[in-house]
């Protein structure tokens, strides 16, 4: 270390200067000297030792950092001298700090990851878009086709996730899966860990291909690790897949938040749907695609090249350019895979990010306001130091120390804290498959963010420090200084700009609260609060389904509780059939309208179930099964766009144009939400439900005191057993449940704003109660000499409190106009409430008033007890 | 402030160094070697101060124009002294030092004393 070398030499010089001594001495016996004297004279002659030794020392490199760790050890010192001061700056950097870096840890994992491939930045998600520009997916057909006739790609791969059930000896296994092209592995570069990826020839004739590759988690799991997984065979319901490799440990699939268990080629995809082909057709639409540019590819060029593309695959596959589903093929970025999450909270967790960088200029504030505060009562210590010759750039260096040590301290509790959010969000956002940990990036972020933190603000009270005139400071025994900085008013500044800041923080987190709230107290059309949804997965049986499902619905009304039992094809949140081009009768469609139409298949007495009201006709029945195919029931949307104020109940409708018209409408059904509440209600028809081989059951049931919802769950997942014990039960629970889901980035974004809105309110306060308490010490005297001349308490108390909420007031209406300006970046964000809603802003402005207030009312009260002969025998 | 003893002038700055590198010309000499014979061939009107002697010596051999090692004297075998000696760097400086120096002088006389120029 430095100051071990910095011995040595010492040690080296004091030699030096010895012998230059012992010369001197020499030459001075020699001009005839006794030897003491001779030894004086030299000493006389080299004049201050230690003087020369400093200066020798100054020319050295290391005394730069022997000075900092002098002014480290000097700050430590202060420091722990002012533990109240300590702990509350400390405190409030922490939690700045710790907020900025969690929010940084979700940004960094949740849209900054980058897949463990190859040249991840040649990558790219090819995405189907519909003509609203809304996510779709792609038809077996049209992959094979775009995979076929591009140039652009050097190769593009498909998968879509695919739940299983593994069949062990005495129970199932639910296993994350998920079905790929056979180029997967190769376009994205991944390789095995052991034994083989899967290739082409692993894809090529449909249900031609039992293989398999598992992921390197689960190889660990369900396998130990053992090499000798290779050529074992797992079950799933009639069909066996032989494990031919396992995947590279760090590749744990595209999407960044859906980690298969295992990998299965897109051949295999009717063996395990009980039959039913998705391949080679271009009515269902399940695929998602990641391709590979080719050398010299730019994105822009692949994009446009897809224009062109789309075209010739109209024309190619027959489709009609106006309705076709697929309306543009997009290409974007896909170095860091396919993420819904991302899709979902980039804009929330950007302006979360914005939120926290607002919080930490708050906390910032604070401790730059602390230290201003401190630094002006210190200003007499400065002029001395300055009065004894320091240099006012180690003075400012010393200032500046000590903010480094604070931010130093600061940063290492704030990743605490940060660890501790980041464990509170995952739990909040449900995301707990996601893996958010510190890596170095954070730390850096973290130390980074708490550098410019310090510099911040500890340039404040330096450069106020600077102003130090050593002689009048001394003059005035310390006081001018202090005074005439309140004039200045740096901090004065500072608060101000908190409270404004805070307003900003309030408004936002009061409008995203707000659209939690409009959503969450939100009608979806239907009774979330007493139905019961469960998945419910029939594998091959020999039974037939539909009977199967009346046994199912007969033991499940037997379970306490429940009254009405019914079926779905989809549940809430799952999505649903889309058909297009519908031909209606009585109805000419415009040349450019959208024709398709969403299309859910329930059995009878859903919509009772659901209690979605009927408007008119009546509901399925059994009867209907034998024409199921021929009967419709549309929802009140649908109604009013073939029909306007007409009675559609009777009417038909086909298919497709040309087909005979031989669908009749025999009911309608008040509008529900069917995938999250913020979306519009699309057009849409109930079918008659037969069928299917996973369905969702609705279940309505009345929970009581003693029989909560929790128990008629338990009872009808044993009942579900007991109709048959080959049913997989995937997701049993209340729809609300699975609503509240569909607002959990909602959730988030508001309880997190919400929270770091009351953290902001916090930190001002401290601020304003600082500025106050300080301006009241400060000011003793003169309330002293004013209550001494006969002022009422209650003017004194009137006096300070003005003081204060004139600088909340100011803070607020900067903070108002500021707001004001930039709340129109939430928009996209917001349900329910505009951006510029005045009522928020009323809100947050009354809270901040109220909040202040009684902030200041502490050291206003304080000033009215000071005792008028205590405060100027003090003078 | 200007010492009022015995006529002695303060070292303009910057010129010590470019005096120890002419007296280390000479050969290796330690510390007190060197102040001595500034002072003497100077008559002792240059008195060289301890307290800037010694860090403009180690100032010079960080900056790699001096090169210091421990040796013992060559008449008192018994003592060791800090020797220094002149680098190859040494030795361009000093020639760029004496150079601008002169120059210095040049400009400063002709400043001074215009009549006797030319």
């Amino acid at each position: 270390m430095f100051w071990r070398r910095r011995k040595s030499r010492d040690h080296d010089f004091d030699r030096e200067l010895r012998s230059h001594l012992e010369a001197e001495a020499a030459e001075q016996q020699e001009n005839g000297l006794s030897a003491d004297d001779a030894r004086y004279a030299a000493r006389r002659v080299l004049g201050n030792a230690t003087l020369v030794k400093e200066n020798v020392r100054a020319a050295s490199t290391w005394i730069w950092l022997e000075t900092i760790w002098k002014d480290m050890r000097y700050a430590a010192r202060r420091l722990r001298k002012n533990p109240v001061f300590t702990a509350v700056a400390v405190l409030s950097l922490a939690l700045g700090i710790g907020a900025n870096t969690a929010i940084f840890s979700l940004v960094d994992t949740v849209l900054l990851r980058v897949l463990p491939v190859p040249q991840p930045d040649s990558l790219v998600i090819v995405r189907a878009l519909t003509r609203q520009h809304t996510r779709d997916s792609f038809s077996d057909m049209d992959y094979q086709w775009i995979d076929e006739h591009n140039k652009v790609f050097a190769g593009l791969a498909a998968f879509a996730d695919w739940n299983l059930s593994r069949d062990l000896d005495d129970h199932k296994e639910k296993l994350k899966g998920e079905l790929v092209s056979g180029n997967y592995f190769s376009v994205l570069g991944v390789e095995p860990e052991i034994g083989r990826m899967l290739a082409p020839e692993d894809d090529a004739a449909p249900g031609q291909h039992p293989v398999a590759v598992i992921g390197y988690a689960y190889w660990q799991r369900a396998f130990g690790g053992s090499p000798s997984v290779l050529g074992e065979r797992m079950k799933f319901g009639n069909n066996a897949l032989e494990i031919v490799g396992v995947v590279a440990r760090n590749f744990s699939g595209e999407s960044a938040f859906y980690a298969p268990d295992v990998w299965i080629p897109l051949a295999m995809q009717p063996q395990l749907n009980g039959g039913r082909s998705f391949l080679h057709t271009r009515d269902v639409s399940w695929l998602n695609c990641v391709g590979r540019l080719a050398p010299g590819v730019s994105l822009s060029r692949a994009q446009a090249s897809m224009r062109v593309l789309l075209t010739n695959l109209r024309t190619a596959l027959h489709a009609d350019p106006q309705n076709d589903y697929l309306g543009f093929i997009g290409v974007e970025p896909g170095a860091g895979g396919l993420s819904w999450l991302r899709d979902q909270y980039s804009q929330p967790l950007w302006i979360l990010m914005a939120l926290v960088a607002l919080l930490l200029v708050i906390s910032c504030a604070n401790v730059a306001n602390l230290l201003l505060a401190r630094s002006a009562t210190r200003s007499r210590e400065f002029a001395v130091r300055i009065a004894i010759g320091a240099g006012r750039s180690r003075l400012i260096r010393q200032l500046l120390t000590e903010a480094a040590l604070l931010a130093a301290i600061a940063c290492v509790l704030g990743v605490g804290i940060a660890l501790v959010i980041i464990r509170a969000l995952l739990v909040i956002a449900h995301i707990d498959s996601l893996d958010v940990h510190l890596n170095l990036k954070v730390l850096a972020f973290a130390i980074v963010v708490s550098c410019a933190a310090a510099l911040a603000f500890g340039l404040a009270p330096a450069i106020a420090s600077n102003r130090v005139d050593p002689w009048s400071t001394l003059k005035l025994g310390g006081r001018s200084l202090a005074i005439s900085l309140l004039k200045l008013s740096p901090s004065r500044l500072l608060v101000i700009s908190q409270t404004a800041i805070s307003l900003i923080l309030l408004v936002a987190s009061g409008l995203l609260l707000r659209t939690f709230l409009n959503l969450k107290m939100f009608n979806p059309g239907f009774d979330e609060k007493h139905v019961i949804e469960a998945a419910i997965d029939t594998p091959n049986t020999n039974m037939d389904i539909d009977v199967l499902r009346a046994k199912l619905a007969e033991r499940l009304s037997g379970v306490g509780g429940v009254q009405l039992v019914s079926f779905s094809q989809f549940g809430f949140g799952e999505g649903t059939n889309r058909i297009c081009c519908i031909d209606v009768e009585g109805y000419t469609p415009h040349l450019n309208e959208d024709k398709n139409i969403r299309v859910q298949s329930v059995s009878p007495l859903y919509f009772a179930t659901m209690d979605i009201p009927l408007l008119a006709g009546r509901d399925f029945t059994e009867a209907d099964k034998e024409r199921a195919d021929h009967v419709a029931i549309i929802n009140e949307t649908m109604a009013r766009y073939y029909f306007r104020d007409k009675n559609p109940v009777g009417k038909r409708f086909a298919w497709w144009p040309g087909k005979p018209k031989d669908i009749e409408i025999i009911g309608v059904v008040k509008d529900a939400k069917y995938d999250n509440l913020r979306q519009r209600t699309p057009r849409m028809a109930y079918l008659f439900l037969h069928g299917a081989t996973s369905a969702f059951a609705q279940i309505r049931a009345d929970a009581t005191a003693n029989r909560p919802l929790s128990a008629v769950i338990r009872d009808c997942r044993a009942a579900i057993r007991t109709a048959n014990s080959r049913l997989v039960i995937h997701d049993i629970e209340p729809v609300s449940a699975v609503v509240d889901r569909t607002l959990h980035s909602e959730q988030l974004v508001a309880e997190l704003s919400t929270g770091f809105g009351a953290l902001a309110l916090l930190l001002t306060c401290i601020g304003l109660y600082g500025v106050l308490a300080y301006g009241v010490t400060r000011r003793t005297n003169e309330f002293g000499i004013r209550l001494a001349l006969g002022a009422q308490r209650r003017d004194v108390l009137r006096m300070v409190m003005n003081g204060g909420l004139a600088l909340v007031m100011i803070g607020i209406v900067i903070g108002l106009f500021m707001a004001y300006l930039l709340s129109g970046v939430l928009k996209a964000l917001l349900y329910g409430v505009q951006p510029r809603d005045p009522m928020t802003f009323a809100i947050a402005a009354c809270i901040l008033i109220v909040v202040g207030a009684a902030a200041i009312y502490g050291p206003a009260r304080r000033a009215t007890k000071v005792d008028p002969m205590v405060a100027l025998r003090n003078e | 402030m200007p010492k009022e003893s015995s006529g002695r002038i303060e070292l303009l700055q910057g010129t010590l160094d470019m005096l120890i590198l002419r007296t280390l010309l000479f050969g290796p000499a330690h510390g007190h070697q060197i102040a001595k014979h500034i002072q003497r061939t100077t008559d002792d009107l240059l008195q060289v101060e301890h307290g800037s002697l010694y860090p403009a010596l180690h100032r010079l051999e960080r900056k790699g124009w001096l090169a210091a090692k421990w040796e013992p004297a060559s008449k008192d075998q018994k003592r060791e002294y800090k020797y220094y000696r002149l680098t190859a760097a040494g030795k361009k400086q000093l020639a760029a030092e004496e150079s601008k120096w002169k120059q210095m002088a040049s400009a400063i006389a002709r400043v001074m004393w215009p009549a006797e120029e030319g």
